[in-house]
């Protein structure tokens, strides 16, 4: 969320002497606020709305002004667009009866979970000896469960649980653990 | 002399154990064909509590982690053939409302559902 509002307030700027009045929000939220007012120019009360769904992001542009309009959706479309191709690492651990093309993923490092598979809820069929790590773009993510089920007496509850294909993944790599999961 | 458990016999009724066994038998072909073995595995032992007639505890390993679990259970498994891999998400989704129209769906399983109903409608 950080990089989000950096990038969006690194673009927003650049506009500043063009905009009378542009504001971004994102989830609702007012993250950025430029306002430069000209004497000479009259606002005409007009706004609109930009909506960048693709990363489910919700990128709203207002202008009060018609001839700007333009101008602070496609800041806005740039922002958006740019954080939606954004690569995140994703992590698999697997071995045993759980292959590398299986769908279940974590955003998080494995590595700096202390008991990982109690939390990510890993079969005991799986063994834990590899670790893969692949790049995906924010866009791709699919979020299958907000947490880690708790079954069986695995205490669960390591967020997003991510479904993805081995096939989006970049760069993927094996690392082969000396202590496993 | 006092019991605070509860303890809750499960039943299910024949129609039930009967529809349970068509959706894994078909579960089972499935995985066997993708080669998926040990996941065809605790399917296969699913059947047999079913037909044994062991409720409890098949309705303690359908809830299990080696079903919906994180990396290796049978939810997740990647299957290369396309055909398969939608017959496969559509059986998993005909499990899941057959386990919560009998009342034993536990937690975490509705939003796999979900996801497999959204590729279903996707591959149409």
């Amino acid at each position: 969320m950080k990089l989000l509002l950096k990038v969006l307030l690194f673009l927003l700027p650049i506009f500043q002497p063009s905009i009378s009045e542009a504001k971004s929000f994102v989830f609702d939220v007012v993250v950025s606020e430029i306002i430069y007012f000209d004497n000479e120019v009259k606002a005409k009360n007009d706004s609109t709305e930009f909506f960048e769904n693709d990363f489910g992001i919700s990128c709203k542009s207002e202008s009060n002004l018609l001839n700007y309009r333009k101008l602070a959706i496609s800041s806005n479309a740039v922002a958006a667009k740019g954080i939606g191709n954004l690569k995140v690492p994703i992590y698999r651990v697997y071995g045993g009866c759980s292959s590398m093309y299986g769908k279940s993923y974590s955003l998080i490092n494995p590595k700096f979970v202390p008991n990982y598979r109690n939390f990510a809820g890993l079969p005991n069929a799986n063994t834990g000896q590899y670790l893969l790590r692949g790049n995906i773009p924010l866009k791709d993510i699919r979020v299958g469960r907000w947490f880690a089920s708790p079954l069986d007496g695995r205490t669960g509850g390591l967020p997003l649980e991510l479904y993805q294909n081995f096939n989006q993944l970049s760069n993927p790599a094996n690392i082969i653990l000396k202590k496993p999961f | 002399m006092f019991s605070f458990k509860k303890s809750k016999n499960i039943e299910l009724t024949q129609t039930a154990r009967e529809i349970f066994l068509v959706i894994l038998t078909k579960l089972i072909q499935i995985l066997s064909k993708a080669n998926l073995t040990d996941q065809a595995q605790v399917v296969k032992t699913l059947i047999d509590l079913l037909i044994q007639q062991k409720d409890d505890e098949f309705v303690k390993l359908l809830n299990g982690i080696d079903m919906w679990g994180g990396s290796g259970a049978v939810w997740e498994v990647h299957i290369g053939d396309n055909h398969s891999a939608r017959e496969f998400e559509i059986e998993m989704v005909k499990l899941i409302d057959l386990m919560e129209k009998t009342n034993v769906l536990g937690k975490g399983i509705k939003p796999i559902r979900k996801i497999f109903k959204e590729n279903v409608s996707a591959k149409e």
